[in-house]
């Protein structure tokens, strides 16, 4: 999952917005995933988040830590920065988090304070890895994960969002791949939406959801289409499901454009 | 877990909670401190988180004393309330009874008066030239005869 401000170029992406919508302060949040269904006919969440979303009303102080010392500042370290993607201010925001200067496993009180944490990526190194050296945590202070990079890994799980209070969120196209050689029914992702009024009491029914379907051979894909608009406090997740064969996989790519209201 | 650890956690908490910029993130962040603290025996706390901890405790426990008693004033005022208003129920029933009580009377009275009256006509027809009634400043009183005549039909 990654993060863009994106500039108001007349004429260019945000020129493709039906009517005369006014897009304020526009971001682009855009997620790559390759996916292996572990269900055949059943959904499960794609790359679910260590804790489900703390619906945190108030933003409040984060940690990190590493489970391998060598996650930390010096020059001679494996990874030092990490990056995520989470609400602050009530805005969709990139916030880099330092690891602790020159021991990965001490934890780091950071001082930004974050309502919601989606996902977090490695983004600076030392010279004797890139990738991270253990599992890194972006946590609160009772010590519960939010999201993990695991060691060996740059990326965290984490795909799920929640769109803002005060803006907007529209599907700005996609694409679905097939990466399997077999020739089958193939796979279906649904990218399930659940809106404050859903929350209440039926959020475990996949009440709302948009499917999408890729079949046949290797490099076979579907236009994910654009147009689709999520309302402000939307919960926005991920599913996939194999149509017959486990084990087959996929790559899928989505673009969200965010504006404020 | 470390004895260290936690410490740390108190004391980064703790910073937490004097810099918060808002009640709500106070509330989060004590809601954390109160979390580590009671991860510690109460001997090892640092004692100037303990000192805080009691004092926290102390005007907690004021502020629900204070609670109870405003409750306990109010209970009673609304004690009262009921017992007046029960009173006043107790009272209106009472003199509906007895209203009801006297209008059973009045009829009584009205009943044994009419059926007289009957019998003084009876009389009087019975009996030519004798009154059952005469009349004294305005009083209407029975006359012997008609008396006896009554005693004589009860007999």
């Amino acid at each position: 999952m990654r993060l863009q401000e994106v500039a108001d170029i007349g004429g260019g992406i945000l020129g493709e917005l039906p009517m005369d919508i006014r897009a304020g302060r526009p971001q682009m949040l855009k997620l790559h995933i390759t996916g292996t269904p572990d269900n055949v006919i059943g959904f499960a969440e794609i790359s679910a988040p260590t804790t489900a979303i703390a619906n945190i009303d108030t933003a409040v102080a984060v940690e990190t830590d590493s489970t391998a010392a060598g996650d930390n500042l010096t020059a001679g370290a494996d990874c030092q920065k990490i990056n995520v993607i989470c609400i602050e201010n009530d805005r969709l925001t990139n916030v880099e988090l330092s690891m602790h200067p020159t021991d990965g496993t001490t934890f780091v009180l950071h001082t930004e304070l974050l309502k919601e944490v989606f996902h977090s990526f490695g983004i600076a190194w030392g010279t004797t890895g890139k990738d991270a050296a253990g599992n890194i945590d972006v946590r609160n202070i009772a010590d519960a994960v939010f999201v993990q990079i695991l060691a060996t890994a740059n990326e965290s799980n984490g795909s799920s969002f929640r769109v803002p209070n005060g803006h907007v969120a529209m599907l700005f196209g996609g694409r679905l791949t097939r990466l399997t050689e077999t020739v089958d029914e193939g796979q279906s992702i649904r990218i399930k939406y659940t809106n404050l009024i859903d929350a209440v009491g039926v959020d475990s029914i996949l009440t709302n959801w948009l499917e999408f379907v890729v079949n046949g051979a290797i490099e076979q894909y579907t236009i994910i289409p654009k147009g689709h608009v999520f309302e402000s406090g939307t919960w926005i997740q991920f599913y996939h499901s194999s149509l017959v064969n486990l084990g087959e996989a996929y790559d899928l790519t989505l673009d969200f454009l965010i504006w404020k209201k | 877990m470390d004895k260290d650890y936690i410490n740390r956690k108190i004391e980064n908490c703790q910073g937490l909670v004097d810099t918060a910029t808002s009640e709500d993130q106070k509330k989060v962040y004590q809601g954390y401190l109160d979390f580590w603290t009671e991860k510690l025996p109460k001997k090892d706390r640092p004692e100037e988180i303990a000192a805080k901890e009691d004092a926290r405790i102390k005007k907690e426990a004021e502020a629900e004393a204070k609670r109870a008693e405003k409750q306990l004033i109010a209970d009673q005022a609304e004690a009262a309330e009921l017992a007046r208003e029960l009173e006043a129920k107790t009272k209106a029933e009472r003199i509906a009874v007895k209203k009801a009580e006297l209008a059973e009377l009045e009829a009584e009275v009205g009943a044994s008066v009419t059926v007289e009256d009957d019998l003084a006509d009876t009389f009087e027809l019975e009996n030519p030239g004798k009154q059952a009634y005469r009349f004294q400043n305005g009083d209407k009183i029975k006359t012997i005869a008609f008396n006896e005549y009554l005693n004589q039909r009860t007999q």
